[in-house]
């Protein structure tokens, strides 16, 4: 059995009559590639605010190496060491991208010097391919780089899990295949990642494991090949897909 | 902006020699200034001086973390009173007043800011309207503490050396070094950090570890004790004190008006719209008297129009566009 840094036992969250994520039970197993996926509205973005604790669960507890964090606020959370970036990019956009970086530095990452902040950031901005644009103010940068530059915020948190909501979504060809390198790059690292993705071909090359939401209920988990075999999964998620591949087709 | 850029990098190029001889001589000037002014003089020189310290409040707060305060007035003659009912009491000695006053200041806004800080844009403003009219309505009906509508004479003072107008001079023109030193300190610190991720985006800024409601009350703490003190030292100038007065909407009007005409979250642009703001309304009540009150309106409205900014981003903008 493979240690989970990350547990959901019995996770809830209701809006009103509407069970966006319903009785989630989901380990999390340390330094390995979890792909979060299923079709849109099943709930995967409103889980990954719970875990970061952006909105409250309305029944269930969430484990993080251990400890309990529901109930946290988010910046005890991000402080824990759980990092994650938006799917709809969240720079800010009247500071440079190494002020950006340093600031996540300088609070998550824990670092008290601002010049240490600083230089740390510049090693993280260096990470992910967009040094030579330190200077340039995060609203002037293109898509592609503000979501590196997301991913250069995140790792400045000094994560022990990385949350990825469609980190890869509106990149193309090039972009799309140095965000997949680079992603297996901080799995190497040791980093676990749970990754939400909508690209079949990103999801298959890059996760260990699988997990399926659908209509907020878990219907899938565990080896990525066996859960894009079960009957279920093709039923819920991959066959409407592919079925729409088909007509468009 | 300005601040964000004096909080990332060191001060442009300048020799720091030349910066340590403009500051001498800037601060030589304000100290030198009473020898050489008559009383009606002393007297705007002292008001410039308590609006700098207003506008540079309302700045933490409106400023660097962007919440729209219009609580200026309710700490500004929250302190008044403090001040002069301590000083009336005849229980603490002149100087002792202010320091008082904003620690009270202080305390008042961390127990407030906690609730109206988990407003948001017109909420808080209106939240935070409402406090100066709460606290005005307080001290207008406990009577027995503030007298009342009849208000509070304070005793007079005997300065130790100088002219009284005089020592509320340096009195005000140390607190208006206190709060600049302040400003500078926090745009630089991670405070100051904190409160910039916040103004422009405080969900992220809280994915990146940030305590916003923290750093909020904090911010608002700073823009009520400095106007607290400011009051205190009002309450003695003036020597009589009433709600109508202290508790005057029109100052929480025009500390972020003047931060606005300056500059928004820069360092010095409070004080110089504080300064370019007053001298514009002596010469209208001197000139034109009969339409002062208008004169507000259209600086807002010119304001929207023109400089949305205030005048030193404009200006930075337009070096920008020519370099």
């Amino acid at each position: 059995m493979m240690t989970a840094i990350l547990e959901l036992r019995g996770v809830s969250r209701h809006f009103g009559g509407l069970r966006a994520v319903n009785d989630v039970t989901l380990s999390v197993p340390q330094g390995r590639i979890m792909g979060l996926i299923g079709p849109n509205g099943a709930g995967k973005t409103t889980l990954v605010n719970l875990i970061t604790g952006m909105i409250k669960l309305s029944a269930g507890e969430m484990w993080f190496k251990g400890a309990r964090i529901d109930g946290l606020a988010p910046h005890r959370i991000s402080r824990l060491g759980i990092a994650r970036t938006f799917q709809i990019v969240q720079p800010f956009p009247e500071m440079t991208a190494l002020e950006n970086v340093a600031a996540a530095a300088m609070f998550a990452g824990n670092i008290a010097s601002q010049s240490e902040a600083r230089d740390f950031a510049e090693s993280q901005l260096e990470r992910v391919g967009l040094l030579e644009l330190r200077s340039t103010l995060a609203s002037r940068l293109s898509l592609g780089q503000r979501k590196r530059l997301e991913f250069a915020k995140s790792l400045a948190m000094k994560p022990s899990i990385l949350l990825l909501d469609e980190v890869n979504a509106g990149l193309h060809g090039g972009e799309l295949a140095e965000a997949i390198t680079l992603i297996r790059s901080l799995a190497q690292d040791g980093l676990t990642i749970l990754i939400i993705e909508h690209l079949m071909k990103v999801v298959v090359s890059l996760c260990d494991d699988l997990a399926v939401l659908h209509h907020g209920e878990l219907i899938a988990n565990g080896p990525a090949q066996q859960v894009m075999g079960d009957e279920h999964v093709i039923k819920a998620y991959l066959g409407e897909r592919y079925l729409k591949r088909q007509r468009a087709g | 902006m300005l601040a964000s850029l004096a909080a990332s990098f060191p001060a442009r190029p300048l020799p720091r020699i030349g910066v340590g001889v403009l500051i001498a001589v800037a601060l030589g000037l304000l100290i030198a200034l009473p020898l050489g002014l008559d009383n009606y003089y002393m007297r705007l020189a002292t008001t410039v001086l308590m609006y700098c310290v207003l506008a540079w409040s309302w700045n933490f707060i409106g400023g660097f973390v962007g919440y729209p305060s219009f609580g200026i007035a309710a700490f500004f003659g929250f302190g008044a009173y403090a001040g002069a009912i301590l000083l009336s009491a005849k229980i603490i000695p002149f100087w002792l007043s202010p320091i008082l006053a904003a620690a009270g200041c202080f305390a008042v806004a961390v127990v407030i800011g906690m609730p109206i800080l988990r407003l948001r844009g017109h909420y808080f403003a209106v939240a935070s309207l409402g406090l100066g009219e709460v606290f005005r309505e307080l001290a207008m009906s406990w009577t027995a503490l503030t007298g009342g509508g009849m208000g509070i004479n304070l005793p007079p003072m005997r300065p130790a050396f100088g002219t009284e107008a005089q020592t509320f001079y340096y009195a005000m023109l140390i607190l208006a070094l206190v709060t600049l030193g302040t400003t500078i300190v926090v745009a630089r610190s991670r405070l100051g950090v904190a409160f910039r991720c916040i103004r422009q985006n405080e969900e992220a800024a809280n994915m990146i570890g940030i305590d916003a409601t923290r750093s909020k009350i904090i911010a608002f703490a700073f823009s009520a004790a400095l106007p607290g003190a400011a009051g205190a030292i009002y309450a003695s100038w003036v020597g009589y004190i009433d709600p109508s007065d202290v508790f005057d909407i029109l100052n929480s009007v025009k500390a972020p008006v003047m931060v606005l005409l300056g500059g928004t979250g820069t360092i010095f642009g409070p004080a110089i719209g504080a300064l370019i703001y007053l001298v514009f309304e002596e010469f209208v009540t001197h000139h034109l008297l009969q339409f002062h009150a208008g004169m507000l309106g259209i600086i807002i409205v010119a304001l929207v129009l023109f400089m949305p900014h205030g005048l030193l981003e404009t200006l930075r903008r337009r070096k920008q566009g020519q370099a």
